[in-house]
């Protein structure tokens, strides 16, 4: 099969959200440390807290496996949504196909 | 104070809803985007569909590798750590409009399901990382290979680059909304954000250029070669 391919990438992906991201510096991103050395880290505001916030899983204690977990997740999910919007994308274009015959 | 406080608040969401009405007018040339390549031949119907399954595949894979590459950040200098955008190495796998729709997906994620970057900020998120750097990064690839005879030659030497740009470009684009939100003074956030991001758009594309090598060694299609070949034809 073919896709099987790229079944290798979407494996590869899920090792590196679930294991390698465990190894991630946890020093502060480009944005985050600018915010931090002038002050304004503090202004961002959240609409409301997420399930899953800061990539924990809220019924884990460990941070090791919540980390992996919500890797594992976050990449199925990306995965789904992004599968789910090519399917309706493919479909409107089959059926516009469609209409001209 | 308060009153300044909701200025800056209503700033935000200004600058924010302005973004997000962009990006639907985009996504919708996503759809006709593929009608474009002559599509609606009967003697093409079949060999569309093959490809566009495996084009559903591409994105898909290609979405969740960004996001757990996203996840991992990397140190870059005293204190600071950066992690991949993926928005060069989307465009040149998938095409540009894939591109800012896998984008817009990891971030829609990243900010609904985890809460980083926040809601609030996800239509500047989608401007930066998927208009300047996805969208964006294509053509500056392009610019760039413009008068390469053999694009495989260049091709990783300008994806590095492209890549660069694509994060220098991204964070200027922040520090500007930054600055116009009323959040701090241009000229204290734009040196700052410009320089941390030259040094993580120099790991942006060793990383790029790493996964882009490994894909073509294994032959996988990538969109930027396809697109030479239906020129051809």
């Amino acid at each position: 099969m073919k896709n099987n391919r790229w079944s290798i990438v979407f494996i590869t992906s899920i090792i590196t959200g679930g294991v390698l991201s465990l190894f991630a510096s946890s020093s502060p991103d480009g944005l985050e440390k600018v915010a931090e050395a002038q002050g304004f880290l503090d202004k961002g505001e959240q609409l409301f807290t997420s399930i899953m916030l800061d990539y924990q899983v809220p019924a884990i204690h460990s941070e090791i496996v919540g980390t992996s977990i919500a890797g594992i997740v976050g990449t199925c999910v990306v995965f789904a949504l992004l599968f789910l919007a090519g399917k309706f994308l493919y479909q409107i274009e089959i059926d516009e196909n469609n209409k001209e015959f | 104070m308060a009153a300044a406080v909701a200025a800056v608040g209503f700033a935000f969401n200004k600058v924010r809803s302005a973004f997000m009405e962009k990006v639907p007018v985009l996504k919708l040339k996503l759809a006709t985007f593929p009608d474009m390549s002559g599509g609606s031949e009967t003697s093409l119907q079949s060999r569309l569909t093959k490809y566009g399954k495996e084009k559903i595949w591409r994105m898909a894979t290609v979405g969740s590798l960004i996001f757990s590459s996203q996840m991992v950040n990397f140190p870059v200098n005293g204190g600071t750590s950066g992690h991949l955008l993926g928005g060069v190495l989307a465009a040149l796998i998938l095409g540009p409009f894939e591109a800012l729709l896998v984008m817009t997906a990891v971030l829609s994620t990243q900010s609904f399901a985890f809460g980083d970057g926040g809601v609030l900020a996800l239509g500047a998120n989608i401007f930066n990382m998927g208009i300047v750097a996805a969208l964006g990064g294509y053509y500056y690839f392009k610019f760039l290979t413009k008068g390469a005879k053999d694009l495989k030659k260049v091709f990783l030497k300008s994806a590095f680059v492209a890549a660069w740009l694509s994060v220098v470009f991204a964070a200027i684009s922040a520090s500007f909304e930054i600055a116009f939100s009323g959040t701090k003074s241009l000229s204290n956030v734009l040196p700052a954000m410009t320089l941390t991001h030259v040094a993580i758009g120099f790991m942006e594309g060793i990383i790029t250029v790493a996964i882009l090598s490994i894909l073509i060694k294994k032959n996988y299609k990538l969109e930027i070669f396809n697109e030479e070949k239906t020129y051809e034809e």
